[in-house]
């Protein structure tokens, strides 16, 4: 059995880009809404664009045509109180990376609200 | 003499509520129809609704959400002799509704828990240096909110 690929961690510059799936349901009337930034396990999932082009993003989802793709600048995200961006690769993923989102309730909505600001649509749905 | 936000507002229940609104500006038929959708749609999802393992919503916590909109709104009448306007109402983390007003000089973005136990959160800026953020009872009308809304 072959052995499970092990991608090196590396540093994401701020002048790189991620991508992040953006849900059918975050959208209303074409606009997408911030209810689309949330953590899982305290951190959102994005693919960093260095290794991942949008249209993989979007075929990384369960259902690829319910999905959009945003992207969101790195020096952006690290300008929000708190935020950080990692590469965290997975065997089956090179660009994978997360978002890491504060703990703090407040800070957390604050930081969505910014992200929101942050976030252009770059593939639409469709 | 009303005790309840749904009795001051004119409501009885959701299922006849488009015909028991009483007040009829375009802010409060806004509100309504938000309502409406919410009601339809959100409580429609289930868990893993979008393939990323995201949790359902409860009827508890958007009732939880209408309640303070309805309270919030009238509080705005009574300071203001005119209805803030309606948010959007989405599917926020882990269960809790999001209420996002996107105004052309502000915005505010409200988050209610789907933990009853838990306090409400929001924050909400001018595009500028002028900020509002914190935290609160969503049973208990805060007038820094209301404020905003009328700003």
């Amino acid at each position: 059995m072959a052995d499970a690929l092990v991608f090196p961690i590396e540093e994401i510059p701020n002048a790189d880009s991620v991508f992040m799936r953006a849900h059918k349901t975050h959208f209303r009337g074409g606009d997408l809404e911030p209810s689309v930034f949330k953590a899982q396990d305290g951190a959102m999932s994005v693919d960093w664009d260095k290794y991942s082009t949008k249209e993989e993003t979007k075929q990384r989802a369960k259902k690829p045509t319910d999905n959009a793709v945003v992207s969101l600048s790195v020096g952006g995200i690290r300008k929000i109180k708190d935020l950080n961006v990692i590469h965290t690769p997975e065997p089956t993923n090179k660009a994978h990376s997360e978002v890491n989102l504060p703990d703090n309730r407040v800070d957390y909505i604050e930081a969505r609200l910014r992200l929101h600001r942050l976030a252009e649509i770059v593939l639409p749905l469709g | 003499m009303p005790t309840t936000v749904e009795a001051t507002c004119g409501w009885k229940d959701e299922a006849t509520l488009p015909e028991i609104w009483v007040r009829p500006t375009k802010e409060d038929r806004e509100l309504k129809t938000e309502i409406e959708q919410a009601r339809t749609k959100l409580l429609a999802l289930g868990h893993d609704w979008d393939g990323e393992d995201s949790a359902a919503y409860s009827k508890d916590t958007l009732d939880r959400a209408v309640s303070f909109l309805t309270t919030h709104s009238i509080k705005g009448y009574d300071l203001c002799s005119l209805y803030p306007p309606a948010p959007r109402i989405g599917p926020g983390p882990e269960g809790s509704i999001d209420l996002h007003w996107k105004e052309k000089t502000w915005e505010l973005l409200v988050n209610i828990p789907a933990d009853n136990s838990q306090m409400a959160v929001f924050y909400g800026d001018d595009y500028g240096a002028l900020k509002i953020k914190g935290s609160f009872d969503p049973r208990t009308v805060n007038l820094g909110i209301v404020a905003w809304l009328m700003h």
